[in-house]
């Protein structure tokens, strides 16, 4: 069936008036041939699924045509804004759905900054883009009535360059007056490891959003304007005021999060001997990246729409220490003396001083004073990925190449894993300078930097990283080659966490069903000394026993099973992960508040246990599309070189996955997760949910 | 004699390095009076090694490094 039929069929099945107050309109798209078509989502489909990643997955169940690529135009790409997005504090979030031309499953990857929120704010909860365009289009919104624009005077434009060229074309300021996703070069050339960019740093990352936008000849959507009526049923703003009060007053937040952002996790993680180093063959790095080396080059802090958290850091190299915050002060002014000369650090070899240490004595060696000088980032996946993982020491160039990864509009999760990857390969000599004419060293961070515009370009053996975990099946690496793959089902691992200690975080890359990917359904508490050794409020967090001890097996599958609930329902309201309940905290908000809110909002009454099996529905769906796909039980597992090689270094010493104890934690999470031994939802459950898919 | 390193939150009134007698991690949030301060964002560290299960047994002697980590997730 056409995916023209498969619109047509489905449209007959969706509402046409609004279900809910502030539903918005559901938007399909063909691009091939200009034709816009709307409807609601039924409110049987709401209650199973909530909004955004939950209804984006009912509708990629209805659309897909697995008989094709996923790169095929017929393929849709769908975005979807949380059913609470841009309506309470921190939800501000958004997902793009599609099949993955990246991991070749289920792709799902969300974003925040201002883009799902215009979504929201102009009455698209959902948009379905499928066709090829006949030439390179901006999809432009006023309200929600798009314009398809003739996109060449962008083409060819990367992250930076473009945003300030639409904000003088469509005189806007963007998060103000509109938001934007669009694709740089890199998703043009459809390159795998690319994203959509939502903002300067925001991204759909994971999976090739940005070569699944590329494939359909889209370069951008703009969305202008407020126009949507968002009356709620109910008065909430004053639940608002609680729910940012919370956020607020939580640990994680006024002491981590707005202080520095992510990047305070590199130093557990390499003081654990849990640091992915040199592509997971080591575990641990220098104290030179830990997050308060990155202070001097802090100005400030940015968030997403109406968010008062504020999480996101900035970077600026350029007028080192007169912000006068930090440790690092003393640093700065030595780096600020150095002559502007070669920016690269050292030797290679010097990055192989895994335990090296930083002194006020050693300067950040200083970068060129070109757009790249300053930027937005690094995240701690960042940090970890263009750091140990690629054998780069050195705080000024992990920032750079940041800050040319969201120019480039690469992921830095999958472009840094195919990175390592191909440095892995290069050390082992499975792949030489013959083929690659260029130094893969480990730490050789001119090569490194010259690498990524080169996988933008589809360049050299830029072609070949650019082809991320398909390098293999491209023909361009030979099959030995996969050994060396850090991934689950096609997709590189997100957090630069080595999970061979944490077995709850081990079975969470296992079984997310976008691929190795933490933000699933991380258990990052198992972290936490203090929770450990609370076994009576840890069972109560995750509705079982769960040890204590973070290397045990035991309980594990309870505890990856609530966190994938919540998250998925984070997910479709449009909370962000980071203000999510369990994912950093017991104290973030959580079912009370989305319970509360949802209503407010929507008028749909929920008890906490139904929310909670909303979650559960949601992976449901996802993996009975996976199942199309072709994904089975042998696709949850983890790298070979988790199984099979220990950890060198730490508390942990000697540490790592065991085959059959994996298999059994697996078998008890898929039952307590209502699916069989195959990993799909039991025959009842699966009935009740084809049912709503048919509804 | 213990030296302990405190994250930039917990430093208030405090310092970032302080030395003290102490025979356990229980006797150092004691002694800082931490334990009102220090919720579930911070994990300790003995001489490099991060301490994630167990921390109230965990004994200290002469010349230890006792480090306050903070501990989450990003993204």
């Amino acid at each position: 069936m056409s995916i023209h039929a498969r619109v047509d069929a489905l449209l007959g099945r969706l509402a046409s008036d609004p279900q809910f107050p502030t539903q918005g309109q559901t938007i399909f798209v063909d691009l091939e041939h200009q034709e816009v078509r709307r409807a609601y989502i039924p409110l049987r489909v709401v209650e199973t699924l909530l909004g955004g990643r939950g209804v984006n997955m009912f509708l990629l169940h209805n659309l897909l045509d697995e008989t094709l690529e996923p790169i095929h135009p017929h393929v849709p790409l769908i975005f979807g804004t949380g059913i609470l997005t841009s309506m309470v504090p921190s939800a501000s979030r958004g997902n793009v759905t599609s099949w993955s031309p990246e991991s070749r499953v289920l792709m799902d990857s969300n974003a925040g900054d201002y883009f799902p929120s215009f979504m929201k704010l102009n009455g698209i909860d959902h948009l379905v883009l499928y066709g090829k365009a006949a030439k390179w289009t901006l999809l432009h919104f006023e309200g929600n009535e798009p314009k398809f624009v003739d996109a060449a005077p962008w083409v060819g434009l990367d992250n930076l360059d473009l945003r300030a060229r639409l904000a003088e074309d469509f005189k806007g300021v963007e998060g103000k007056d509109y938001g934007l996703a669009a694709i740089t070069t890199a998703g043009e050339n459809l390159v795998l490891c690319s994203g959509i960019m939502a903002g300067p740093k925001a991204i759909y990352a994971r999976g090739g959003p940005g070569a699944k936008m590329g494939g359909l000849h889209l370069k951008a959507v703009l969305i202008q304007g407020r126009a949507a009526d968002l009356t709620t049923a109910r008065p909430h703003k004053l639940r608002n005021r609680d729910v940012a009060l919370k956020l607020l007053s939580t640990s994680v937040v006024k002491n981590a999060l707005k202080i520095r952002g992510t990047p305070f996790l590199y130093k557990p993680s390499r003081m654990l001997g849990a640091m992915g180093t040199k592509n997971n063959q080591e575990t641990t790095w220098t104290d030179k990246l830990d997050a308060e080396n990155i202070d001097p080059y802090r100005p400030g802090m940015e968030g997403c729409f109406a968010c008062p958290v504020n999480c996101r850091p900035l970077n600026d190299m350029s007028g080192v220490g007169e912000w006068g915050v930090g440790s690092g002060e003393s640093e700065n002014r030595h780096s600020a003396h150095l002559p502007n000369s070669a920016f690269q650090a050292g030797q290679p070899e010097s990055a192989g001083a895994s335990a090296s240490s930083s002194t006020p004595d050693t300067p950040h060696p200083t970068p060129p004073p070109d757009k790249y000088i300053k930027g937005d980032g690094p995240e701690y996946v960042t940090l970890g990925k263009f750091g140990p993982n690629i054998g780069i020491t050195e705080v000024t160039q992990v920032l750079r190449l940041n800050n040319i990864c969201n120019d480039l509009g690469l992921d830095t999760a999958s472009a840094g894993s195919a990175i390592a990857w191909a440095m892995e390969l290069y050390q082992r000599g499975i792949i030489t300078q013959e083929q690659t004419k260029l130094d893969l060293t480990w730490g050789n961070y001119d090569v490194i930097e010259k690498l990524l515009f080169m996988i933008a370009k589809r360049e050299g053996i830029g072609d070949t990283i650019a082809d991320s975990s398909q390098a293999v099946a491209n023909g361009k690496y030979p099959a030995e080659a996969l050994d060396y793959l850090m991934a689950v089902k096609g997709l590189t691992q997100s957090d630069p966490h080595d999970a061979r200690i944490l077995k709850a975080f081990a079975l969470g890359l296992a079984v997310a069903t976008r691929g190795m990917d933490h933000l699933r359904n991380r258990v990052t508490l198992e972290i936490n000394a203090k929770i450990n050794d609370s076994p009576d409020f840890k069972a109560e967090l995750y509705g079982g026993p769960v040890s204590a001890e973070p290397n045990s097996y035991e309980g594990k599958e309870i505890a990856v099973r609530r966190c994938e609930n919540i998250y998925a329902v984070g997910d479709s309201v449009g909370m962000c992960r980071f203000t999510t309940k369990l994912f950093n905290s017991p104290s973030l908000p959580g079912y009370p508040e989305f319970v509360d809110q949802v209503e407010n909002v929507t008028g749909i009454s929920l008890t906490a246990e139904q929310i909670d099996a909303i979650g559960l529905n949601v992976m449901g769906v996802e993996r009975l599309i996976n199942e199309r796909i072709g994904v089975t039980r042998a696709d949850d597992t983890l790298p070979k070189r988790w199984f099979e090689e220990a950890i060198g270094v730490g508390p942990y010493k000697g540490e790592k996955i065991d085959r059959a104890e994996f298999d059994k934690m697996l078998s008890r999470f898929y039952e307590i997760s209502n699916l069989t031994e195959e990993g799909v939802p039991k025959p009842e459950w699966r009935e009740e949910l084809e049912g709503v898919l048919a509804s | 004699m213990i030296t302990v390193h405190l994250p930039e939150p917990l430093r208030e009134g405090r310092g970032d390095v302080m030395t003290m007698n102490a025979v356990s991690l229980d006797d150092i949030i004691a002694r800082l009076d931490l334990a009102g301060d220090r919720d579930e964002l911070f994990n300790f560290a003995v001489n490099g090694e991060l301490i994630l299960h167990g921390e109230k047994n965990v004994t200290l002697k002469n010349g230890d490094e006792v480090e306050i980590v903070v501990a989450f997730a990003g993204g």
